[in-house]
């Protein structure tokens, strides 16, 4: 403890009494001693920079250790210095241990790196590899020069041939930058919005963007910054572009990018779809028109009265309506696909075929099967009449059959209720008939009984018996007279009915002419007079038609009763018609009674006072109405009266009339 | 003697199936003083039967004339008419139809069979009485007739 208490006192006697002071060899030693200590010294500052310079971490510690050694060195000879003048000799005793402890670690240390030491090349070697190093540099930089150069030739022409691309392209291109202004337009682009390029380069982007999207658009814009991808734009929306002038058109855009980062720069590539946009439109509008045509026909289809079926040349049942389910009793999905055989009764399906094979070869539109029971089986296995129209629709998949079906299962009960009518009709007809017969024919012979017998009374008994019982057979006679009259009448009204008529070619004035001989008794005794005019030739049967005119002659003169009678007969031509009329100047017909003057058995007048059975109107009309005309009259009480009657200028001869019907 | 023009009195087979009407044309004829034997066939059967003097009518006389109504039972005036003149013995008689009919079908019918004459019953005593005189005047005197 004393030693190191005393260790920097100088109680001893200084170094330089050794040497008794003489200066030259105090400063030898003390100069000499100086320049080792800083020499010394000089080594580790220099190690210290080639440590923390240089030094590789596996030298470090090899290095620092020197370093101490070397300080420790120096401050030994430092002390020596000191000690010339002072005697810490303790101090100068206790550093030269710390440069021995240093020197032994040091030297150990070198020892264990000396293998380490020998593997580090030498100069030469280094020269050598040196020189190779220098030798692929060189190389290498002119590789680069030369690369450059190409590069620089490439970017050139490239830039070119991208320009001139983007020129011509048919789709407007725009670039932009991460702050959204166009930094590129090609001419397109110009063409398409109606700017010029030095308009819009520089100009935000959203320029071009219809206001209402601006604010979306800009959001879009930023997110795509932010994950750029190749993509096109809005995809499923309608896009629409603002031109200069503030028009809009609609537009389709596909999205690339160039570079990352910040960096990075869009390309919009803009397609103006207004055109493609207006074909489609058009096809949808066409589309919707056809949707809404189908529609329609499908509604007249489905709503159609007539059962539909659409059959293609297999025989394949392809489209059925809702009648057709009603009417055979089947679902839409039953039939769809089947056999049209389906919806026939078995023992028609193979004549059916054929016809349908027929069909297809020579299609027409048709009924089918004219004058052929035709049949429609239901699901049931029920049958029922059918009538079908047929007609042929082409279509991409061939030919189709359309049926037009009708269940006539009620018209033919209504046919078959009207013909069991006209059946019954004709045979109550017939039973009129024979009754007229025998009410005209039969009855005849017993009333020829009462007269002839009353006659015969009359004749034998006419001195024995008194006026009374004369009177009495007068009345029986005079009855019996009358009924055979009435009698007379309707057999030949039945006979105007059932006669045939036999039409020829005939003069009416030869007929008129005859008509006034058959009548001249009753013309004779009332002095009458007959105008007859002009009249044709026309097509009758001669014989009724005599008694019409000689009729309607003998009511003129009958029911003319204070004047001289004077009948006019004349024809005219109307329509197709010869209308004949007879005109008297007899007593004339009231309105009212008109309606019933042709009405058999009727009259309008008392046979006291005129006579008649009320049959000759009723004849004449039967006459005319069998030569397909008509008889009409115009009358007045006191004005006389105009029958006419109209007969067809072209009737058909007997003969003409056999042919058609054969 | 057998001479034609020596007919005292003629035999007339007149063919009727109504009472009435015989009775009628008997009275007829004698009130027209109209002289002949008139004989009556009540049916078409009987009419042949007495013409061919079949069975009963073995002794009947062969008539000068006949007179034939169409609407008779059993054989009708019409089949009566044909097969009179189908034969060969009597198809000569002539035939006259007396009917009521004045049906022209009736009519032409009859004279397409070869009837000799188509007369309508008249309706009054009066002018039947007129055509028994006819009848007689004519065909019994005024004609030759074959035998």
């Amino acid at each position: 403890v004393d030693f190191f208490r005393r260790l920097f006192s100088s109680d001893f006697v200084p170094h330089g009494n050794c040497f008794f002071w003489r200066p030259e060899l105090v400063w030898l030693h003390a100069i000499s001693d100086t320049a080792i200590a800083l020499a010394y010294y000089s080594i580790p500052v220099t190690l210290f920079f080639v440590i923390w310079r240089r030094a590789p971490q596996r030298w470090r510690g090899l290095m620092a250790m020197f370093g101490a050694f070397a300080l420790a060195c120096g401050t030994t000879h430092l002390l020596a210095v000191w000690n010339i003048w002072h005697s810490a000799y303790r101090l100068e005793g206790v550093v030269k241990a710390l440069t021995a402890a240093l020197s032994i670690a040091t030297a150990i240390l070198t020892m264990k790196v000396a293998p380490l030491a020998l593997s580090i090349a030498t100069p030469d070697e280094l020269a050598r590899a040196n020189q190779k190093l220098r030798d692929e540099m060189e190389a290498r930089s002119e590789a680069e020069q030369r690369l450059r150069q190409w590069a620089e030739a490439d970017r050139i022409s490239s830039e070119a041939t991208i320009s001139s691309y983007l020129e011509a392209a048919s789709q407007g291109v725009i670039v932009v930058g991460g702050d959204g202004r166009i930094t590129l337009v090609n001419r397109r682009t110009e063409e398409m919005f109606g700017y010029s390029r030095q308009e819009l380069l520089g100009q935000n982007l959203e320029v071009l963007v219809p206001e209402r999207y601006r604010h979306m658009h800009i959001r879009y814009r930023q997110d795509f910054f932010l994950d750029p991808s190749i993509r096109s734009m809005g995809a499923g929306r309608d896009l629409s572009g603002l031109r200069k002038d503030g028009s809009e058109f609609p537009v389709e855009i596909g999205l690339s990018f160039i570079g990352s980062g910040d960096a990075t720069i869009a390309l919009g590539l803009v397609s103006d779809i207004t055109d493609r946009k207006r074909a489609a439109d058009e096809l949808e509008r066409s589309h919707a028109e056809l949707r809404s045509r189908e529609a329609e026909l499908r509604s007249y289809l489905e709503g159609a009265a007539q059962a539909i079926v659409a059959v293609s040349n297999e025989g394949l049942i392809v489209l059925v309506n809702r009648k057709t389910e009603e009417m055979f009793g089947y679902d839409r999905e039953e039939l769809l696909g089947q056999e049209l055989g389906t919806l026939l009764p078995e023992r028609i399906r193979e004549i059916h075929q054929k016809h349908r094979a027929h069909f297809f070869v020579e299609p027409r539109v048709r009924s089918m099967g004219v004058g052929m029971e035709l049949a429609g089986r239901r699901k049931d296995g029920t049958e029922f009449p059918v009538e079908i129209g047929l007609s042929f629709v082409g279509t991409e998949q061939g030919g189709m059959a359309l049926g037009m079906i009708t269940d006539i299962t009620e018209r033919k009960r209504t046919m078959d209720e009207l013909a069991r009518l006209n059946e019954r009709l004709r045979r109550g007809n017939m039973e009129l008939e024979q009754f007229a017969y025998i009410a005209s024919h039969d009855l005849q012979e017993p009333l020829r009984m009462v007269t002839s017998y009353l006659n015969l009374l009359e004749l034998r008994y006419r001195n024995k018996l008194d006026s009374e019982a004369g009177e009495f057979i007068h009345y029986a006679v005079d009855g019996a007279e009358r009924m055979k009259g009435l009698i007379r009448d309707v057999l030949r009204f039945s006979r105007a009915g059932t006669q045939a008529v036999t039409l020829s070619q005939v003069s009416a004035e030869r007929i008129v002419e005859q008509a006034i001989e058959n009548v001249q008794t009753a013309i004779e005794e009332r002095g009458a007079k007959v105008h007859v005019g002009t009249l044709p030739k026309i097509t009758a049967d001669a014989h009724m038609l005599t008694h019409v005119f000689q009729n309607l002659i003998a009511n003129g003169i009958k029911f003319t009763k204070d004047a001289t009678p004077e009948i006019h007969i004349a024809a005219e031509k109307r329509n197709g018609d010869w209308i004949f009329s007879v005109h008297d100047n007899g007593i004339g017909i009231e309105e009212r009674h008109i309606p019933r003057i042709f009405v058999l058995f009727e009259r309008l007048n008392s046979s006291e006072e005129y006579g008649g059975t009320g049959v000759g109107l009723a004849i004449c009309k039967k006459i005319v109405e069998r030569h397909e005309g008509r008889i009409w009259v115009e009358s007045a009480p006191g004005r006389g009266s105009t029958f006419y009657f109209s007969i067809p200028e072209n009737a058909l001869l007997q003969s003409e009339k056999s042919a058609v019907l054969l | 003697m057998n001479d034609i023009l020596t007919r005292i009195c003629p035999e007339v087979l007149v063919v009727e199936d109504n009472t009435g009407d015989i009775r009628l044309l008997q009275e007829a004829f004698k009130e027209g003083g109209v002289k002949c034997n008139l004989h009556f066939a009540r049916d078409g059967e009987e009419a042949m039967a007495f013409l061919k003097h079949d069975g009963a009518y073995a002794n009947s006389p062969r008539p000068a004339i006949i007179l034939l109504d169409l609407n008779l039972p059993r054989k009708n005036g019409r089949e009566v008419l044909a097969e009179i003149k189908r034969e060969q013995n009597l198809k000569r008689i002539p035939v006259v139809i007396l009917s009521t009919s004045t049906d022209m079908e009736d009519i032409n019918t009859a004279y397409g069979l070869h009837a000799n004459c188509y007369i309508p019953k008249p309706d009054d005593l009066k002018t039947l009485i007129g055509i028994g005189k006819i009848i007689e005047s004519f065909w019994l005197k005024a004609a030759v007739l074959s035998v």
